[in-house]
C-alpha cells in the first residue's frame, strides 16, 4: 500500500512511517501543508492520512482542494480538535475517516487498512478473513472453499462488518445499511439476519455488544 | 460566593451607614435651627409683645378720653366705665386714672379711687409693689386727662408665655419633621437594599451584566462599574478557560508523539522487565490522554453559553449505541462487559454535545470502577411525566451516599484509590447537570452490586 502522509510533527509522523513500513507499506511524508494539494501525482497513492493542525495550510483547506480538482482516494485525518462539529465538517468535506489525537498506532493502521479494502471491493477484489473469501463483484462468499449460499442482505451486512473488522457497528448503522432511511425494520430483523450468518459461518464469527452492536473481530 | 459579604474589620467599629449618617446630619441641622429660631422667639416676641401692648394702651387712653371728657359727673363709677367700654376694649390688663381739673375722678386700682396718687401724664409709676409705663391724654377743652398705666411684670410675664408656647410648639413640629426624614432616608435608600439583595442573590458564576433600566439615575455608575468589573472578570475567567483548553489541546500532540514512538519499540524477549515497562508506559499515556480529555470536558462545561447552543431532538438509543460503541475498546482492555437496554423511537431534546460528554464521563467511570470481568449495563426508559431516566449501573464498589455527595468537588478522588484517574468525571457531570436541569440520583438499590445512576432528562417536548 502507499500512503501520503501529510504530518508536521517530526515525532508522530516518523512513527507513523516507520510502523507502517515494518507491515510492508510504503509512505512518502510531506510536513508542509502547502506543498500536499499541489502534489501532481496524488492518485498514484492508495490513500491518504491527513493531519488537520499544519502550518502553512489548514488540513480542512487542503482536503476541500483536494476532493475539489477530483480526487477520491481515501483520506483519513487526524485531528487534536475536540469539537464534534470538526469531525463532522471534516466528513463532510470528504474524508472517509478521522482519528482524535492521542490515537494507537494499532488503531490507525487497521482504519487505513479497513478503508483500503474499503476501496478494494469497491474495484471488485476478494475480501479474505480467517478461512472466509469474500467476492464482493460476484456476491459469494466460500469458507473453506466451500460456496456458502447468502440474500443480497445477508451478504451486505457481512461485508459491511468484514470492511470495518476491529470496530463496532451499532445497531442503528447495520439496520441504516440494511433498508436504507426509509425502510421500517422489524425490531428483530437484524438479529434474525446475524444468526443466520452465525449458523452459516461460525458461530463466534461475530462478537455481540448487547443492545449497542457488533462487531467482527480484527483478524 | 464569589464576592464575600463586607463585613466590618473591627468587631467594636460598626460599618458606616450612609442613613445613619445622613439622619445624623440633618438631626444636627435641624437642632442648630431649632436653637437659633428659639432665641430669635426669645428676643423678638418680648418687643412685639411690648408694642403691641403700648399701641393697645395708646388706643385704650384714646377710647377712654373720648368717653370721659363727655361726662358731666365729677366721679365716674367703675361700673360704669366697664358697662360703656367693655364691649370694645379689656380693660382689666391695664391701669386707668381718669383726672378733670387735676382731681382724679376714676381710678381702676384695686380699693377705690386713690386720690392721693398723683401721675405724671407719661413715663413710669411706681404704685405698691408694681412698676407701670404710663400713656397719657389730655382734652384742654374739658380738662379732662386720662392716664393708662402697662404692669411692667405683667408684660413680661405675658410675653414670656407667647416666647415659651411658640418654642414650645416649635419643638414638635421638630419632632414630626424629623421622624418624616427618618422615613424619607429609609425610603429613599430602599433602592440601595433592593440593589445589593438582587447582587446577592446571584450565582457565583453567572456574570451576566445587571440590568440598568429601573436604577435610579444616583445608583447608575455603582451598577456600571460593577458590569465593567464583571465584564473584566469575565474576561479575565474566559481567557484562563481559553488558556487551559488551548493547553490541553496542545498536550495532546506530544502524547500523541510519545505514544507513536513508543509503540515502535520493539521489547527484547529475553527481558520482560522491558516490556512490562512499556507497558507501563502505554497505561500512564492513558492516564494522560484521559486527563486531558476531562480537562476539556471541564472547560467546555463551564463555558457552556446554553443560550447559544441549539438544542435538537434526536433519538436516545441511537446516540447511546454510538457512544458505547466507542467505548468498547476500552472497556474490552478491562475485560468490562457492556450492554444497552433502550427502547427504538425514544426521543429526547436537549444540547447533544453536552449529553454525550455526560454519558461519556458516567460510562468511563463505571467502566473504570467495575470489577475486573466487569460489566456495566445502561437502560432506558420514559417516566410518567415524559422524561426520560439513564440508569448506569456497575459491579464495581459503589459509592456510599456521602462519597456521592463529595463527587462533585474537583480532584476529589473516592472510593477505591488503587484506580489511576484524577475524580474530574463526576465532577464534570454534576456541573453540566445543574447546567442543562438534569438531576443525577444514586439508586440506593444497586441492581449489579456496585455503583446505579440514575440520570433524568428532558423528554421529546
Amino acid at each position: 500500500m502507499r500512503i501520503l502522509l501529510v504530518e508536521d510533527d517530526p515525532l508522530i509522523g516518523d512513527a507513523i512511517r516507520g510502523s507502517f513500513s515494518r507491515a510492508g507499506d510504503t509512505v512518502d511524508w510531506i510536513t508542509d501543508g502547502a506543498d500536499a494539494s499541489e502534489l501532481p501525482e496524488i492518485d498514484g497513492f492508495d490513500m491518504m492520512i491527513l493531519d488537520l493542525g499544519l502550518p502553512g495550510k489548514d488540513g480542512m483547506d487542503i482536503l476541500q482542494e483536494i476532493r475539489g480538482r477530483g480526487h477520491f482516494l481515501p483520506i483519513l485525518i487526524l485531528t487534536a480538535r475536540y469539537e464534534m462539529d470538526n469531525r463532522v465538517r471534516g466528513l463532510d468535506l470528504g474524508a472517509d475517516d478521522y482519528l482524535v489525537k492521542p490515537f494507537a498506532m494499532e488503531e490507525l493502521m487497521a482504519r487505513c487498512r479497513a478503508l483500503a479494502r474499503r476501496r478494494e471491493t469497491k474495484q471488485s477484489h476478494r475480501l479474505t478473513y480467517r478461512d472466509l473469501v469474500i467476492d464482493p463483484a460476484a456476491l459469494t462468499v466460500s469458507k473453506s472453499d466451500r460456496d456458502i449460499p447468502l440474500t443480497p442482505k445477508v451478504f451486505g451486512l457481512l461485508r459491511l462488518l468484514l470492511e470495518n473488522q476491529g470496530r463496532v457497528l451499532t445497531r442503528r448503522t447495520l439496520e441504516d445499511h440494511l433498508y436504507g432511511w426509509d425502510g421500517e425494520a422489524e425490531s428483530n430483523t437484524l438479529e434474525v439476519f446475524i444468526s443466520q450468518i452465525r449458523r452459516k459461518l461460525g458461530a463466534d464469527l461475530i462478537q455481540t455488544i448487547r443492545g449497542v452492536g457488533y462487531v467482527l473481530p480484527k483478524e | 460566593m464569589f464576592f464575600p459579604r463586607n463585613e466590618a474589620t473591627n468587631a467594636g467599629d460598626p460599618p458606616p451607614s450612609i442613613k445613619a449618617h445622613l439622619f445624623k446630619k440633618l438631626a444636627w441641622s435641624m437642632a442648630a435651627i431649632w436653637l437659633i429660631t428659639a432665641m430669635l422667639i426669645l428676643i423678638f416676641a418680648p418687643v412685639e409683645y411690648q408694642e403691641s401692648l403700648d399701641r393697645r394702651a395708646v388706643r385704650t387712653a384714646q377710647m377712654v378720653l373720648a368717653f370721659a371728657s363727655v361726662m358731666p359727673d365729677r366721679v365716674v363709677q367703675q361700673p360704669t366705665l366697664d358697662d360703656v367700654l367693655s364691649d370694645k376694649l379689656e380693660l382689666e390688663e391695664f391701669l386707668i386714672v381718669i383726672r378733670r381739673d387735676g382731681h382724679p375722678i376714676y381710678s381702676s386700682l384695686a380699693g377705690g379711687l386713690r386720690l392721693d396718687i398723683t401721675l405724671p401724664l407719661d413715663g413710669t409709676a411706681r404704685i405698691g409693689s408694681e412698676t407701670y409705663d404710663l400713656f397719657g391724654l389730655e382734652d384742654r377743652a374739658t380738662r379732662t386727662e386720662v392716664i393708662v398705666g402697662v404692669s411692667k411684670a405683667e408684660a413680661f410675664f405675658a410675653s414670656v408665655e407667647i416666647a415659651g408656647l411658640a418654642i414650645g410648639l416649635l419643638t414638635i413640629a421638630m419632632f414630626f419633621v424629623l421622624s418624616a426624614v427618618r422615613m424619607g432616608i429609609r425610603s429613599g435608600l430602599e433602592p440601595l437594599d433592593s440593589f445589593a439583595k438582587n447582587v446577592e442573590q446571584r450565582d457565583g458564576r453567572d456574570l451576566t451584566p445587571l440590568g440598568t433600566e429601573a436604577t435610579p439615575i444616583e445608583m447608575k455608575p455603582i451598577a456600571m462599574a460593577l458590569n465593567g468589573f464583571m465584564g473584566r472578570l469575565k474576561q479575565v475567567m474566559d481567557q484562563e478557560r481559553e488558556f487551559i483548553s488551548n493547553a490541553a489541546h496542545e498536550l495532546r500532540t506530544p502524547l500523541t508523539a510519545i505514544r507513536a514512538q513508543v509503540e515502535q519499540i520493539d521489547p527484547d524477549p529475553e527481558h520482560p522487565t522491558e516490556s512490562q515497562a512499556i507497558g507501563n508506559v502505554m497505561i500512564a499515556i492513558d492516564r494522560a490522554d484521559r486527563l486531558v480529555h476531562q480537562l476539556l470536558d471541564l472547560s467546555r462545561s463551564q463555558s457552556a453559553n446554553l443560550g447559544h447552543m441549539p438544542e435538537t431532538r434526536f433519538d436516545l438509543a441511537v446516540h447511546l449505541q454510538e457512544l458505547m460503541a466507542d467505548l468498547v475498546p476500552i472497556a474490552e482492555k478491562r475485560q468490562v462487559e457492556l450492554s444497552l437496554d433502550a427502547p427504538d423511537n425514544l426521543f429526547t431534546r436537549c444540547q447533544q454535545d453536552l449529553l454525550r460528554v455526560i454519558l461519556r464521563n458516567l460510562l468511563e467511570n463505571a467502566i473504570k470502577y467495575s470489577s475486573e470481568q466487569g460489566l456495566v449495563a445502561v437502560s432506558v426508559r420514559q417516566a410518567d411525566n415524559g422524561r426520560l431516566k439513564i440508569d448506569v449501573h456497575d459491579n464495581g464498589p459503589g459509592l456510599t451516599p456521602e462519597e456521592f455527595e463529595r463527587a462533585g468537588d474537583r480532584f476529589q478522588r473516592l472510593g477505591r484509590t488503587d484506580r489511576q484517574g484524577a475524580g474530574l468525571g463526576l465532577a464534570i457531570v454534576f456541573e453540566l447537570c445543574e447546567k442543562l436541569g438534569f438531576t443525577l440520583t444514586r439508586i440506593s438499590k444497586p441492581t449489579l452490586g456496585g455503583l446505579s445512576l440514575e440520570l433524568d432528562i428532558p423528554g421529546p417536548h
